[in-house]
Formats: C-alpha cells, structure tokens, sequence
C-alpha cells in the first residue's frame, strides 16, 4: 500500500505538479530529478527512487524525470533501482534540489526495456481516472510491422477503437468518427493532417519519438477542439551526453538523425531529415514512371532553465512533390504538368517551470498545412491553406494531498482559406476564407476521494469568435472505483466541440486534396457527447485486460455539398447528425517471452443529413481485430507478427452507367460524353471481409564502432487480395465488376544504425 | 468533384494498386436520361425546332455495342456522331410523351404544352428514336420565362425538369487593343504569340459563360470548350487545351481560322456542365431533374471568328505565292483551270517542327477561295492538305511536293481522291496532275 507521499509522487511522474503540501513546506524540501542511461543518455522511466531512512518514494517518467516532496532539508541518500539497470545510491546535499543520476544498464536490458511500458500503464491504473489511454513507446511502433518503416500512426491503427479503411491511409477513424476529429499533436503542435500525399505515410519520424499518448474518447478538459481523440506525440529530446548518428536505409526511403549536446551548456539537439526515393530508382528505367517523392525534416533544441525548468523548441517540415508530365514542352511553348502539392510546417515552444509546489507548463505555436492540385502553368488551380497559431498556458497545483489540480488559458486563431480558378483565364471559380479564433480555460481536478475512488472532474469553456460569438462549455467527469487493487471499473462523460472541419469526401479511396473550413456564421461548430464505461483488469504487473464500452453523439457535422454553388458561402457541405456505439477490448502483456496485445473492437456508426437521409459511412466496421506478437524469432532475430482483421466496409453500389453528353453551343447539338456510372444507395453496399498477415524480423549487433539492426519484413504474406475499389462496367453484357485491390505480398527490407 | 479530377485520382491509383479480375454481376437497373437545351436564339436552326434526347442508361441488359436497328450485338458509333447531325442514342426510349411548356406564357400561339415529337412532318431535321422534336419556333421563350419538361415513357416512367431562359444583351472582344462587338460580322486578326483574346457579355438571368473555339471550316473539328462562372474570361493566344490531349493541343495555331462562340447558360447547364458522377464514391454529379438523369436547360450564343497569326521566326514562314496548272486530260472539253494562290504560312509549336497552317487566297480549282490549309514537312517533301467549306460540306484538296530552303517549292500532283468529302474528279482512281510552285514572296 502506497503512502499518500508516494502517491503524490507517482502523480508528479505524470507531470501533474509537485508533491509537496504547503503545511510541509517549511520543514521539508522537494527535490526534482532526472534519470538517465548511461550509454546513451536517453531517459529513464520506471525508476523507483526512495529516500533512504525516509518514507518518501517515487518513480521516474517518460522522460526519467521525478520529484520527491517532503524530504528533511539535511542530506539525504536516494536510492535508484529497476529491473535491468545497476542500482545506484546517491547523496544529495541540504540545500539542493537538483539532480541528475546515470545508471548504467544491466545485461537483461531487453527485458528491462520490455518491461518499461507496463509501469507506465500500470501507474496510470492505479493514478488516474481516464478512460481509453493508451502509450506506446518506440519500441511498440519498430515492433509492429508496418510499410516499409515504423510509424507511429500505423501502430495506433492497431490500436481498438480505431478503424483503417485500406492499407494506403493513415487516416484515424475512432469509435466512429471522421479523420477530422483527431487533435493530433506533436510536442504540443496541433497538426491539421499529419499525413503525406495520398496518406500512406505521417509525418513522425518513429526514430525522433520518445512516446505517443492516445486518447480515444472520454479526454479530459485540458484538451479540447476536437471531437473524437487526441494523439500526442511527444519527441525525445536529443543526447545530452554524446553526439549521435542515427540512420534507416529501406528500399522506399532513407533517413538520417543527428542529436547530442551543444558544448558543455546542457542544451541538447536533434535534427532528422527522411526522403523517398522510389522515384529516383524507378526513373533509371523510365523517367515518367513515379514522379513522385516527398521529404520531411524534424528538429528539436531543449535546454534546461534554473530552477528544474525546461525549454524546448521543436519544428517540424514535410513537403510532397508530384510533378507529371500532362503536356510536354515545344520549342516556343511550355508543356503542362500535373502538379499536386502536401506539405505541413510547424513550429513550437515549450516552456515547463516548477513554481514551488506549482508547474507552470507553456506552449507556443504555429502550424501550417497546405495542399494544392493545378496544371501548370496557370491553367487551373485549387488550393488550401490551413494556419492555426496558438498559445496555452497551464498551471498545475496540489492543494492538499488528495487533489491534483489543473487550470489552464488558450487561444488559437485560425486562418483556412481556399480558392480555385485560372490564373491563364483570369477566373476565380471559388474564394472562401474563414478566421475563426477560440479563447479557452478549462479547470481539472484529479482527486483521489477515497482510497477506492478516483474523481476527475473537469470543464473546459471555450469562446469562439467567428463572426458569431459563441461561448461553449464542455464539462468533462471521469471517475475510477477499485473493487481491488488489480480491478477497477473506469467511467467518463464528457462534451466535446470542434470549431474546424474537412469536408473532403472521406469515401474517396485516396486522399489527394484536403479542404479544411471554420465555423463561422454560416458554418457549425461540431459537438459530441461521450459516454464511456470500462472495466479494467491487472494480472501483475505484465498483463492486463481492459473492457470498454461507449456512446457517442454527433451533431453539426459537415459533410461534403456535391451541389455547392461558387457563389453562395455555406452551402460548401451539408450539415448532419449521427452517432457511434461499440464495445473496445484489449489485452496487452508487457515484457517476458513473448508481448504485445490483442484488440478487438465492435463499432456501430451512422450519419443523418437533415432531409432524413440515413447512412453508414465509410468507415462503419462492425469487427475489428488486431493480433500484434513481439518474440525471440530464427536466427536470432526479433520477431514481430501481426495479424489483422477488419468485417466488411461499406460502400456506394454502381447500378448503371449513363452517357452524360457535352453540348455545343455554335452546332445546338450534342458533340461528345463522357461515360459516367449511376449509383445505388449511399454505403449500401459492403466489400468483402480484410485480413492480412505482416511478419518482422529485426537484427542487432555491433560492428565498426556503432549498432547496426538490419530487418527484414513482408507485408501481407499469404498475398491475401483485400478489395480497394471496385470498378464496374454496364455497357456491356452481361455487366461485370473488376477493381483494385490493396497491398499485395510486399516484402521490404533495411538497415538501421546508430554510431 | 469537378469534372476532370476523377481521371488525376485514376492514375495515382493505379500507379499504387493491383488489379482484382472481372466478375459477372446481375443486371442493374436503367434509368431514363433526358438531355435536352433549350435555344430562344436559334429561329433558324432545324426549322426553328428544339429538340430532347431522351434515352435509358446502360443496365447491362444490352452493351453500348449494339446497334437497335439490326438487333446485332456490333459496336455502332451512333453515340460518337453530333447529334441531331447524323448520331443518335444507342438506347433510345421510343414513344415517349415528351412536353414542354412556358410556364410564364401558357397561353401562346404554340399551345399549351409544346408536345415533342421523334418524326415530325418535316425534312429539315434528323429523325432517329430517341430525338424528339418540338415544332417551329415552340416553345415560345423570352429572357427570364421558366420553360417546364415532362417526359412519360410508355412504361410510366416520369421525368420532369424546369430551366429559366437566360437572355443576352451584348458580347464584346477585346484583342490587340481593338474592342469588337459580336453583333459586327467580320473576323478579327490576332497573333496567337503575344496577344490575349478577352471576352466581356452582358446577360440577364444566366448563371454560367461557355466560350468555344473550332477551327473554321472544319465542323469536324470538336473546339475546345471553357466555362467561366463569370461573365467575362481571358484567353492567352498561346494557351495549350489542356482537357485534349492529342497532335493538336493549342487552342489556336497561327495560320488558322476560328470561329469562336461564346454563349450564356442557366443554372441548370451549369450545374450539368461542371459535375460528374465519382467512379468509385458514385456521387457528384448535381441532377436537376426528378424522375430521371441528365439536363433541361437552356443557352443562348452569339458568334465571331478570329484569325489567328503568330510571329514568323522560322525560315519556312511567310508568304507564298502557288502558280500552276492542273494536267489537261482532266479538263476534256474545257479550258484548263490555272491556280493563283497566295499563302501566309506559320510553322506550328511543335517539337519536330514539322507541322504547319496557312491561310490560302485566290483563284483555286474551283474558282475563288478564302481558306485555310495544313501542312507537313518530311524530309524535302511536303504535304498540305487545302480545307475549303462548299456549303455546309467540308473538301479537303490534297497537295504534295518538294521543296528546299530558298528555292521555289515544286508540286508535283494534286489528289483529291483522299478528300473525306465532295466532289471527286479522279478517273479510275489516278491522282490529277498538277504542275506548279510555290514561291516565298
């Protein structure tokens, strides 16, 4: 049984603020640490530190940092030990309140590394009453078979509560929400669409990441605009020991890391960049296969500031390039080229100061997403801007020993514009600009009641300035009951708003262009209520079994107008209402022979337009399975296996085809058509069931100064043809249906290192 | 989706995906498609007849390779033709009741409603299933009316549609400095290098502006189409079509002559010009008809004719003089017939540089011509093919020759056996002679 210190202490692991009470400040000191590896420097979380002599202890976070409240002012000795690192003793003198220990690892340090998440995860059963939150290290993604690189949104895909619609997409369906409805951040930057062209890879560098949060449902007050989850993805910051090369040569893409210190300041680096170069393979055969490639780069500079504080930057640039030959060039006259343009910038701030028994956390920044598709030059143009700067602030206090509170100020503006037309023809077919701005405060509060429940409640107020003042008020309530220590029932409600939307069809297979809008006075704000129960069940300390259950609401949703008038703002999509039922399963095994998880979930999910329309939409999977196995493989390898199954998807059935014919004024006559299908109901349709099996097999050793960990993996192995759109001919008799399908048997292969 | 871009997504795809093999599946279900434009400004046109198509999708029950009136399962091109001009639907719904009505004027000379017919007492218009046509000058249609369609099949089928009748009130151009009313006759010179073809209308109750360019004197020639959601747009003379791809993707070539038609629409044109049914989402396409798919909409146009001429930087460009004459066996009884032709020649932008047009004067086989021709350079031999409209028929005069830089050009023979059109004067299938040469002036 934990003291009511320890508790506090585990709290502040999570960042939620010093342990120490204001009665026990005058005799007591509170001393805030990091724990970091040897060999590399990185963090160390898990450690378990107590004040010898005292009954003070605690455990280190994510990122090895811990706080000790009420510890006597004369010289203590800290004790620092975990399974796979040397215990250390250290000494820490009266008056100070800094330290920083380094310890060295042990030779199990595989298992101490698969050990390290289920502290995290176990802490927070025993901590925090969230619903549906989830970790995942970066162990978790390399470790998940993915296409051609780890990714972390792929390793969230796998995940319950959420849904892919096809193997080229990273969109993030969850609990039956749209793409757009996930706040995703990365080191506190919102992200309007953290993916590359047509959405087969997102923006984070897997090598860069220290842990990725997801949030799917039930999220408390602190985060807000948004409707359905919250990623966040927080960087690493850069070796604070040694300067580090990391690099991924694979057969679509290479990339390469520099981190380390900067002199003997204290302030650590990191710089990554990553290019696909399918297409410069590809054009030493033909020059016009592919034109296609994208490039992103992420750095991070993190210093410490006096009094345990810490700044860091992070900035963020991805951009991808399509440039196909339409019309080639002639003497005299320039060609025409299909050019589509994706890209994301960002760039932010984070100020963390302990104040006392406060914590003052603060972020800064600025995001931008752009996508473009023309024919140049200058024949037809659409484009999208997306901007959002921001700025929040939170402060973090423990009045008392039970509570945690959290209060917190934002604002975002937001700057969406989108234009279409023909700077050759000097038309503007469409101009929209939208400037919402929302002001927000939210207050929580983490009170352990008894020692049997856990409350969190919590309001978030949001005001949104967009030609239409609105104030919104979201109260978010979560709350934990042990039966026993290993056994606890989870619940949360909560309202949740979202003042942006993208109404790009979400049924089109590929995402190509994006469409971001604000509310304003002819735009909603979309609203959502959760309902979520949860069972959540621990056998130790490596394995655990969680049940959820959830409701969710929509309402003021915006759904893409195919009837939009240029001329007429507002009429750009379609309001509509739904809802989202299912039930969320995981079992998750931390460390030992063999670990990872399996997820199931069972979602239902419907849309209502308002003349009544009723359908499923693209994303309504009753069945979801997700199988992930990391294990000693042949030949000494690490061996990961994934097995996924997803029940049929809807889709809009084709039932004829018409010929839609083109007039000619100057003739009155009709000169030409175009063949054009004729659909059934929307989403009426369903295609058959998915399933695939992905194999890694990843290696390590050292040679020539450094580690190097080739790997090896085939997606798809059994070379199942899982359906991606059909394509249907009704010209013809009989009539038949032909199509795409998703990854065939795809094997890829590379080489980490690090020197 | 706007028209185009599925075709942009088509190609990522299938740079990404494999493809699954083709399966039967069961009969759709077939849809009445009405398409029909209403013209206020055409009195002339077809007898002053306006004319609906009206015809059922493809449902698999029988291909587009059919042909109704053999009952054969051969590929027709009857949907590839212009209609009303020779094409018609490959899947026409036969014995529909088709009627429009002037909701604003009900009580017209034309009757109350304007009953369409597929055969109406009359030579002046092609008569196929599927093509209904009203009487002369009915409906009656002024700027602003709203005009009411119903279509009944025999099988009780109903579609119905309305469309507000857009009206024009004046079109200018403006190139090369000069403005020209539509109103004017006459052709406007242009050079397609430097100048830029503006084009400013004024109209009442029209939501849409479609602008067309065709080559003169080639009604084969489809043109290309833009549509602006204003009433005005701006035209490079050096801007590539982009929508065609093909031998011949700029909108204007030196050495051309174009007639060039800009025409106002309503909502409803618009609407049916800009969308398309997705491939795979299956939606986009904006119907304004219920009961069926297509349009009932209604246009009015207005037509003047540019000329298009270009920079002259290549050596073969320029002016020409054709002298000669044709071989005397073709002329039994009559008088050989000498040629005086003058030629402005421009080298078209391509990267061979082989292709050229000119436009052609003077007294030719037939007797005074002013036309356009087009030619191509292989090697010290030419071709140029001369268009000349005789009526509404288009003959192609074929010529071929040497030629060498700095020295008169030599035509050897004149075919007008391989003409697609008009007369021929070929005796036993021998090409004519003709002697002549072409001389740079």
């Amino acid at each position: 049984m934990r003291s009511r210190e320890s508790w506090a202490g585990l709290v502040a692991l999570l960042g939620l603020g010093l342990p120490a009470t204001p009665l026990a400040a005058q005799a007591t000191r509170a001393v805030v640490g990091y724990v970091y590896a040897a060999t590399d420097s990185s963090g160390l979380a898990g450690v378990h530190i107590n004040a010898v002599g005292e009954p003070v202890q605690t455990e280190s976070d994510q990122q090895g940092r811990f706080i000790l409240a009420d510890l006597p002012r004369a010289e203590i000795r800290l004790a620092f030990q975990r399974i796979g690192l040397v215990a250390d003793t250290v000494t820490v003198r009266a008056g100070q309140n800094t330290i920083v220990v380094y310890l060295q690892l042990t030779a199990v340090a595989l298992e101490a590394v698969r050990t390290e998440e289920a502290p995290i995860a176990r802490q927070r059963f025993e901590m925090i009453a969230q619903t549906s939150t989830i970790t995942l290290d970066p162990s978790d993604i390399e470790n998940a078979p993915s296409l051609a690189e780890p990714d972390p949104i792929r390793a969230v895909q796998l995940l319950p509560g959420t849904v892919t619609r096809n193997d080229y997409t990273v969109g993030l369906n969850v609990r039956g929400g749209d793409t757009d409805q996930n706040l995703i951040q990365l080191d506190g930057i919102p992200l309007f669409n953290p993916s590359h062209l047509g959405g087969m890879f997102s923006t984070f560098d897997n090598t860069a990441v220290g842990h990725v949060d997801f949030l799917a449902g039930g999220y408390p007050a602190r985060y807000g605009g948004r409707l359905s989850s919250v990623l966040d993805v927080q960087l690493r910051n850069g070796d604070g020991n040694r300067t580090r090369l990391h690099g991924m040569v694979s057969f679509l893409s290479a990339k390469a890391l520099l981190e380390g210190p900067i002199a003997k300041t204290g302030i650590t680096y990191m710089v990554g960049a990553r290019r696909t170069y399918a297409d410069a393979a590809l054009s030493l055969f033909d020059p016009t296969i592919l034109p296609y490639y994208f490039a992103d780069a992420i750095a991070k500079i993190a210093t410490p500031l006096p009094g345990s504080g810490s700044l860091s930057v992070t900035g963020y640039w991805g951009r991808d390039f399509l440039d196909l030959e339409w019309i080639e060039d002639e003497p005299g006259r320039s060609g025409v080229d299909l050019q589509l343009d994706w890209g994301n910038k960002a760039v932010g701030l984070n100020w963390l100061q302990p104040l006392g028994p406060m914590r003052l956390d603060t972020y800064l920044s600025a995001s931008n997403f752009t996508t473009g598709l023309g024919l140049e030059p200058d024949i037809e143009r659409l484009d999208n801007w997306a901007t959002v700067l921001s700025a929040r602030t939170d402060l973090a206090i423990s009045p008392g020993r039970t509570h945690d509170v959290t209060f917190g100020l934002g604002v975002e503006g937001y700057k969406m514009d989108f234009e279409q037309g023909s700077a050759a023809l000097e038309t503007t077919s469409l101009r929209l600009e939208y400037r919402p701005v929302v002001y927000s405060a939210f207050l929580e509060d983490q009170w352990r009641m008894f020692r049997w429940l856990i409350l969190r409640p919590g309001l978030r107020v949001s005001h949104v300035r967009s030609g239409v003042d609105t104030t919104l008020l979201s109260p978010r309530v979560g709350a934990k009951v042990f039966f026993t220590r290993d056994l606890a029932v989870t619940g949360s409600v909560g309202r949740f708003y979202q003042p942006i939307h993208s109404i790009r069809d979400q049924a089109v297979p590929i995402t190509m262009f994006e469409y971001w809008i604000g509310a304003d006075s002819v735009t909603p704000i979309g609203r959502s209520d959760h309902v979520v129960i949860g069972l959540e069940r621990w056998f130790g300390q490596g394995l655990s079994v969680s049940v959820e259950g959830y409701a969710k609401s929509f309402q003021n949703l915006a759904i893409q107008n195919d009837a939009d008038d240029p001329k007429i703002k507002g009429d750009e999509f379609l309001p509509a209402k739904g809802y989202a039922t299912g039930l969320d399963v995981l079992i998750r095994k931390y460390g030992g022979a063999f670990s990872g998880w399996i997820a199931y979930g069972y979602m239902q999910t419907e849309r209502e337009l308002e003349d009544g329309t009723k359908f499923a939409p693209v994303h309504d999977r009753r069945h979801t399975l997700d199988i992930v196995v990391e294990t000693r493989g042949p030949l000494g390898s690490t061996m990961g296996v994934r097995f996924g199954y997803g029940s049929p998807l809807p889709y809009t059935g084709i039932v004829g085809q018409w010929l839609h014919r083109e007039y000619n004024a100057e003739l009155h006559a009709f000169d030409w058509f175009e063949d054009e299908v004729l659909s059934s109901t929307r989403n009426g349709e369903r295609f058959p069931f998915y399933s695939r099996l992905d194999v890694l097999f990843r290696w390590e050793f050292e040679a020539l100064g450094g580690l190097w960990r080739p790997f090896f993996q085939v997606v798809n192995v059994f070379n199942r043809t899982n359906v991606w759109v059909y394509s249907f001919r009704y010209d013809q008799s009989p009539p038949t249906r032909s199509g795409l399908s998703q990854l065939p048997i795809f094997p890829t292969f590379g080489v980490e290192f690090v020197f | 989706m706007s028209r185009g871009h599925s075709r942009w997504m088509l190609i990522l795809l299938a740079v990404a995906a494999c493809d699954l093999s083709e399966v039967e599946v069961p009969i759709g279900e077939p849809v009445v498609v009405v398409q029909g434009v209403m013209r206020p400004d055409l009195p002339d046109q077809f007898g002053g007849r306006q004319f609906v198509v009206v015809e059922r999708s493809f449902s698999g029950v029988v291909g587009r390779a059919f042909n109704p009136e053999t009952g054969e399962s051969r590929f027709h091109e009857a949907d590839s033709i212009t209609i009303p001009y020779g094409g018609y639907p490959s899947t026409p719904i036969e014995d529909a009741t088709v009627w429009v009505q002037n909701l604003d004027a009900p009580s017209d000379s034309c009757g109350d409603p304007v009953v369409f017919v597929s055969n109406p007492p009359t030579v002046q218009v092609f008569k196929k299933p599927g093509i209904y046509w009203g009487p002369p000058g009915c409906p009656v249609m002024r700027t602003g009316d709203v005009l009411a369609l119903r279509v009944e099949t025999v099988d009780g089928e109903v579609v119905t549609g309305t469309t507000r009748v857009p009206g024009m009130n004046g079109a200018i151009l403006i190139v090369a400095g000069d403005t020209v009313s539509f109103d004017v006759p006459g052709t406007t010179t242009f050079n397609r290098d430097r100048d830029t073809v503006r084009v400013r209308v004024d109209g009442e109750a029209a939501r849409m502006l479609q602008v067309e360019v065709r080559r003169d004197g080639d009604l084969t020639d489809f043109g290309t189409k833009i549509y602006a959601d204003t009433t005005a747009v701006t035209i490079p003379g050096n801007v590539i079509n982009s929508f065609v791809i093909g031998d011949e993707d700029d909108v204007f070539r030196a050495g051309r002559g174009y007639v060039f038609t800009v025409a106002l629409t309503d909502s409803n044109y618009f609407d049916f010009a800009r969308s398309e049914n997705n491939e795979y989402t299956g939606r986009g396409f904006i119907n304004r008809l219920s009961g069926g798919i297509g349009i009932f909409g209604s246009l009015v146009s207005t037509t003047t004719r540019l000329r298009a001429v270009g920079e002259m930087n290549d050596p073969r460009e320029g002016l020409y003089r054709l002298q000669g004459v044709f071989d005397e066996e073709m002329f039994v009884g009559e008088e050989p017939v000498s040629v005086d032709l003058m030629w402005e020649l421009y080298i078209a932008r391509t990267s061979d540089t082989t292709e050229f047009s000119a436009f052609v004067e003077g007294r030719w086989m037939w007797g005074e011509i002013e036309s356009s021709a087009d030619g191509l350079f292989q090697s010290n031999e030419f071709t140029a093919i001369i268009s000349d409209t005789v009526g509404t028929r288009v003959r192609a005069d074929t010529l071929r020759g040497t030629w060498q830089a700095g020295e008169p050009w030599q035509i050897l023979v004149f075919d007008q056996c391989e003409g697609p059109t008009g007369v021929s004067r070929c005796a036993d299938g021998r090409p004519i002679i003709f002697r002549g040469t072409m001389v740079q002036q």
